[in-house]
């Protein structure tokens, strides 16, 4: 569309190859007797040897302008389409070089002739006085990329055809110099996102410790996709809260975010979100963003940029999405081979270690005591009379009581202490640097923790005893192997001496 | 011979002349090193926090930069300069007015130095005031302001000349009129930080400089207009009377051949207000990023710009004012009875607070501000507008100062 009020210059490509140097040079371009074609070609070889730089080919292509058209002032604008905003970039005139300020919304009641230039979308803006200027769109492919404009307006001199038509030639050529630099740039940043994406899935995707994946992921959000701030939450479903796990900023690093909120509706957005099994939510500041593991909610993580106050780019958003995707698998594999772990070193009845894993716990504690001092001590016992128990009141009693027995144990030791199943009615318990007497202790805190409720069959209440054997390293033994021999004779002079009791290896016992 | 290269960032101080006055320093530079290399760029104010925050956050960029004094404690927050620790004492003994030197404090610690001072200025046309029959007395009080305002519009002249949406100062021009009405940008109460700038006060002092804007004390299309075009109008034409401005004017060498400065013009404080007369101390520090590897050299950089001959040169080329006593003297004395003045006004200097996140809670005021402007472009300002964008920013500034507490 043309404005009736504008004169629309059509193109026209110059016939003549003067030109005019309109002050000191700044530059080599342009010397007299040039043509104009050959002054084309300098421009867009400038655009092709600084192509990282496009502020200094913009600088140097409006100087080669200024000197070769004879203009007063000449400026370039870029477009900004998420904007809707033409922005000055450079303005060459008679005082210098000054980069952009000031930034124009594209509306029509901006009175910018660069602005109407693209708001009538115009091939090019000629006004007469008192503006004497000149405005060429930039653009290439049907893309608008900004606007070139030139003026007289110092001077009061109108603009020839001449200036016009080559104007417009030195636009397309920085068009089509823009183009490609943009281009390069835009491929340069997706080979360095590709390659810190690279690392970080990797880092994901072959750890299968969790609180490892959390943390990258984390860090992931700084510093690659580039918010300010991010927090991480998880789903505690037994006790029915979104758990804080970490909280990272720029310039505070990543910090344990010790945060529970109830999962109730009308809470808060974060929690809304888990419960509606809704992916992704972006209110213009924060982004709430799912994580899966298999169909399941089991986090989510918030992101904003607080503090720059940079705006959240539909490209941050797809890159948290990847992220977030990725992270819920590697999360769901975490998972699966903690389950698979926490299954095969477990006893499926009893919740105890199993005797493989056991052995392989004895052998490091004692490798570690016997490298840094201290001792292990280690607990044998079993069910007095299990197979009569078993014969009178059937297998699944039995099962029943070797579970308690189970419980009981877990409740009387320390965190650092490890039960396991050792055998059918028999437990063995590694105390890492306890004493003899500190196991006896236990030991008898487990035998009340047992004997004193009994255990409930049909209408029978079914007393339960254990004999208990107790063997030190150093003291007693100076391998695992050996340990395990001491402590199985304790138990085994328990038996002896009546049942229902703790024994301690001595030397006697040989 | 191993050159090692220095990024250096600064911003367009001087206009059109910026390129040609860090040149200049670059050069002296060279010669006492010609070893290290400087590239300097000039990065737009409009651009320069986005630039600023991508360089932090992916921890690369240039070694040595010029950061508005309110974005300094921010930015030692977000992790992008480096301490200078153990370099105070030096610093001490440079006797830097101490409001320009709290702006470089973060956490006890200094992470940059005082560059150059900037004041807003009142500037205003005596031959116009002379014809409408005004003097300088219209400067003492905000009823006597108000008054004179009025004459000078009846007049015909346009009173006031101040740029509006496209400049980067917005906050210099509101905070003296907060802090005279009694008002503040930041309380704190039991050791937490809240804004204030909400309250009853500072909302006096916003609503009587808004509703005298857009009353009659400007032509509403300068809104639309940048700094340096307002400047130009008011020193070259006979259209505004008052302009509100930095110090760039006192040595723009251009101005006073052309404007016959002295005869024509004077230099005035803001009116005082209910709680006294505040003059607004902005200005520049210099820092060295965080992510520099060559912060030996950065520092040789730094002390080559901080030494008094560097200081007087640039600042002189500026506009600006050097940001320490001795070197104020001298470059009073170089501009000459309008210099002095100029150097008493910052006994009524203030700045904005020396928060770990004032950068960031200056990019929200900001862009309440400047929808406040819009409305008074439009010719459709009231006082509920303004209390509801200024109520607005407060709830966005609380978020950001709860977000560290």
């Amino acid at each position: 569309m043309v404005a009736a009020t504008f004169r629309l210059r059509r193109l026209k490509p110059a016939a003549t190859s003067a030109v005019l140097c309109w002050h000191k040079s700044r530059c080599n371009l342009g010397a007299s007797g040039t043509s104009h074609l050959e002054n084309l070609y300098q421009v867009s070889r400038l655009f092709l040897s600084l192509q990282s730089d496009i502020a200094l080919a913009l600088r140097k292509s409006l100087t080669f302008i200024v000197e070769v058209l004879n203009f007063d002032r000449t400026a370039v604008f870029f477009y900004d389409a998420d904007s809707n905003t033409l922005s000055l970039q450079q303005i060459l005139e008679q005082r210098g070089v000054l980069e952009g300020e000031t930034v124009y919304s594209l509306n029509r009641d901006t009175n910018v002739p660069p602005v109407k230039c693209l708001i009538e979308n115009m091939d090019c803006l000629v006004l007469p006085e008192p503006e004497y200027c000149i405005c060429v769109p930039l653009k290439l492919h049907g893309e608008i990329m900004g606007v070139l404009s030139a003026d007289n307006a110092l001077g009061h001199r109108s603009i020839s055809d001449e200036q016009t038509g080559k104007l417009r030639d030195y636009a397309g050529e920085i068009a089509v110099g823009l183009w490609n630099a943009r281009l390069y740039a835009r491929e340069q940043e997706e080979i360095k996102k590709l390659l810190a994406f690279s690392e970080i899935t990797q880092a994901i995707i072959s750890s299968m410790n969790l609180e490892r994946i959390l943390r990258t992921v984390m860090h992931a959000l700084i510093t690659q996709i580039g918010f300010d701030r991010a927090r991480l939450y998880m789903v505690d479903k037994e006790a029915k809260v979104l758990k804080g796990r970490y909280s990272a900023m720029i310039g505070q690093g990543l910090k344990e975010l010790d945060e529970s909120v109830p999962l109730k509706s009308g809470i808060s957005q974060l929690v809304d979100m888990v419960l509606e099994n809704k992916q992704e939510y972006f209110d213009g500041g924060h982004i709430y963003r799912t994580l899966l593991a298999g169909r399941d909610t089991v986090g989510i993580v918030q992101a904003d940029n607080i503090f720059s106050r940079q705006q959240i780019t539909r490209t941050d958003l797809k890159t948290l999405g990847t992220f977030a995707n990725l992270a819920s698998v590697a999360i769901f594999n975490a998972q699966l081979f903690e389950e698979v772990q926490r299954l095969s070193i477990t006893d499926g009845l009893t919740g105890l270690y199993v005797y493989r894993y056991f052995s392989t716990r004895l052998s490091e504690e004692i490798t570690r005591a016997r490298r840094f001092g201290g001792s292990v001590t280690m607990i044998l016992f079993d069910v007095d009379h299990f197979k009569e128990i078993n014969d009178r009141h059937g297998h699944p009693f039995g099962d029943k009581v070797l579970k308690e027995v189970s419980t009981q144990v877990k409740k009387c030791i320390r965190e650092v202490d490890s039960p396991a199943r050792y055998g059918g009615d028999e437990f063995a318990i590694i105390l890492p640097g306890a004493s003899c007497d500190m196991a006896r202790r236990i030991a008898e805190r487990i035998q009340t923790a047992i004997s004193s409720p009994g255990i409930k069959s049909d209408s029978v209440i079914e007393k339960i005893t254990i004999s208990i054997g107790i063997a030190a390293f150093p003291e007693d033994a100076d391998t695992d192997k050996e340990l395990i021999k001491k402590a199985d004779t304790a138990l085994y002079a328990a038996k002896r001496l009546g049942r229902a009791r703790i024994v301690t290896w001595s030397e006697d016992l040989e | 011979m191993d050159t090692k290269t220095v990024r250096l960032w600064t911003m367009p101080n001087a206009g059109f002349a910026s390129e040609s006055a860090i040149s200049r320093e670059i050069f002296a530079f060279r010669k006492l090193h010609p070893d290290i290399e400087i590239l300097a760029e000039i990065v737009p104010w409009l651009k320069a926090w986005d630039r600023l925050m991508v360089a932090i956050k992916k921890q690369r960029g240039p070694d040595v930069i010029q950061i508005g004094n309110t974005w300094t404690t921010t930015c030692n927050f977000l992790g992008g300069l480096r301490s200078f620790a153990g370099v105070d004492m030096e610093l001490e003994k440079r006797s830097f007015l101490l409001q320009v030197l709290s702006t470089c404090r973060h956490n006890d610690r200094l992470c940059a130095v005082p560059w150059f001072m900037d004041i807003q200025v009142v500037y205003w046309r005596k031959d116009i005031f002379r014809k409408v029959g005004l003097s300088e007395s219209i400067f003492d009080t905000w009823e006597s302001f108000r008054s004179g305002c009025h004459k000078l519009r009846k007049a015909g002249y346009i009173p006031i000349g101040i740029a509006g949406l496209k400049d980067p100062c917005l906050i210099q021009y509101i905070a003296p009129w907060i802090w005279s009405a009694g008002g503040n940008f930041l309380d704190t109460t039991d050791g937490r930080a809240r804004a204030s700038f909400a309250d009853a006060n500072a909302l006096k002092g916003l609503d009587f400089w808004f509703s005298l804007l857009a009353e009659e004390a400007i032509d509403p299309a300068d809104i639309e207009l940048d700094r340096g075009t307002i400047s130009e109008r008011f020193f070259m034409r006979d259209k505004h009377a008052i302009h509100i401005c930095g110090t760039w004017p006192l040595s723009d060498p251009s101005l006073s051949e052309a404007t016959r400065f002295s005869r024509h013009f004077d230099v005035s404080l803001l009116p005082q207000g209910p709680a006294g007369r505040f003059v607004f101390i902005g200005g520049s520090n210099l820092a060295i990023t965080s992510f520099s590897d060559v912060t030996q050299e950065a520092m040789l950089v730094l002390e080559h710009l901080l030494s008094s001959e560097s200081l007087i040169r640039y600042t002189r080329a500026v506009g600006m004012i050097p940001p320490t006593i001795p070197e104020q003297r001298l470059w009073a004395i170089q501009v000459g009875e309008t210099g002095e003045k100029v150097i008493s006004f910052l006994r009524s200097g203030r700045s904005l607070p020396a928060h770990s996140l004032w950068g960031s809670m200056e990019m929200v005021l900001v862009e309440h501000i400047a929808k406040i402007l819009s409305y008074i472009r439009l010719g459709t300002y009231t006082r509920t507008r303004m209390e509801e964008e200024m109520s607005i920013a407060s709830r966005e500034v609380n978020e950001l100062l709860v977000s560290i507490a």
